[in-house]
């Protein structure tokens, strides 16, 4: 099952240098041992299909049971609210803040170092990316999350993000599960291009 | 096999020697937090939910009492424990990685663990985990309890 959204909004991050790019998408060898992962794709009103993406993630180990199917859509929608919504489409705070604990860190890496920005710049970032340079907001955003696993209060994911069509960034996004229900609380990512 | 998955499979092995080889020697079995190995990122922290100052860290964060536990109580320290590696995904320079920690086939930690690839080589670079069960001896809050639900974030540098 893929569905997917299209967002009148985009991606891109300034701070974002990375090295060799490498883009591993076998398609095929992983479908089969994915049984475990979720494969979940955005529903935000008024989206259109989002391009059908294969996971490749891999689990070398046992598989595991007893993930609660509730936990990890609890998770989506944490996810599709503060993220997509909060930071990438509307960099509106209040979304932000219902999903990443405020000492979330986006660990971003620069050359040889990693610099480390908090919710707030985050939604500051992609608020001056809109601002230098609106068109690029223009085009559709889809999003797919093809990994969710959890064990008792934590939680990893991995999230693609795409627009008009293309492949950005790839996140791994880490996550707690607090008092007020589950938190991004750190998150690295990969850019395809 | 194609390219591109070749390189994907090179990429899995080595980040699971760091896991292996280092990950695990360097978080759960030195007693000490210095002498780091070089696959730490300086920047790496272990994310530790807590609830009114207490938590549900790993025992190796608690060093102070590791030395009177190696000297006094052996045995817990010898204890059997196994590591699993149920899972490791990588995407280009970025990866994620769970780790499984057994004590005597009792699960007793589940880490997902953050790397980047830097100057061609994997670092740690941050880590979230689950404590399993209710053990006493080892932690003081059950994250699976509504009533221990944490409620703050700590940062803990390693190193």
């Amino acid at each position: 099952m893929s569905h997917g959204v299209e967002h009148p909004l985009s991606v891109s991050y300034h701070l974002c240098v990375l090295g060799d790019l490498e883009s591993h998408t076998d398609e095929d060898s992983l479908q089969s041992r994915l049984s475990f992962l979720v494969r979940l794709s955005g529903t935000i009103p008024g989206a259109g299909l989002l391009a059908d993406w294969a996971p490749r993630a891999t689990r070398t180990g046992k598989e595991r049971e007893g993930h609660s199917v509730s936990e990890r859509e609890d998770i989506r929608r944490v996810i599709e609210r503060a993220y997509i919504e909060g930071i990438h489409q509307d960099q509106d705070e209040a979304k932000v803040r219902s999903g990443f604990h405020p000492d979330f860190r986006m660990l971003v890496r620069q050359d040889m170092e990693i610099v480390e920005v908090d919710p707030m710049a985050f939604v500051q970032m992609m608020r001056e990316r809109r601002e230098t340079n609106p068109g690029f907001f223009e085009s559709a955003l889809s999003f797919d999350i093809p990994l969710i696993d959890v064990e008792g209060s934590a939680a990893v994911t991995r999230i693609e993000l795409r627009r008009g069509g293309r492949h950005l960034f790839t996140d791994y996004q880490l996550l707690y599960k607090f008092e007020d229900g589950w938190k991004i609380v750190s998150k690295i990512f990969h850019a395809h291009s | 096999m194609p390219l591109e998955e070749r390189l994907r499979v090179q990429e899995e092995r080595r980040i699971r020697r760091v896991l292996e080889d280092v990950y695990v020697r360097d978080m759960y079995m030195k007693g000490s937090r210095n002498a780091l190995s070089q696959e730490f990122d300086t920047a790496f922290h272990m994310l530790v939910p807590e609830l009114d100052g207490r938590s549900g860290e790993p025992i190796a964060l608690h060093w102070d009492g590791l030395t009177e536990l190696q000297e006094n109580h052996p045995k817990a320290i010898l204890a059997e424990v196994r590591f699993e590696f149920p899972f490791i995904d990588v995407v280009g320079d970025a990866a994620v990685g769970r780790v499984d920690v057994y004590q005597e086939n009792v699960p007793v930690y589940s880490d997902y663990v953050s790397l980047y690839r830097i100057g061609g080589q994997w670092k740690l670079v941050s880590k979230v985990f689950h404590r399993h069960g209710t053990r006493p001896d080892i932690a003081q809050v059950d994250p699976t309890s509504e009533k221990d639900r944490p409620t703050r974030l700590r940062h803990e540098p390693w190193g």
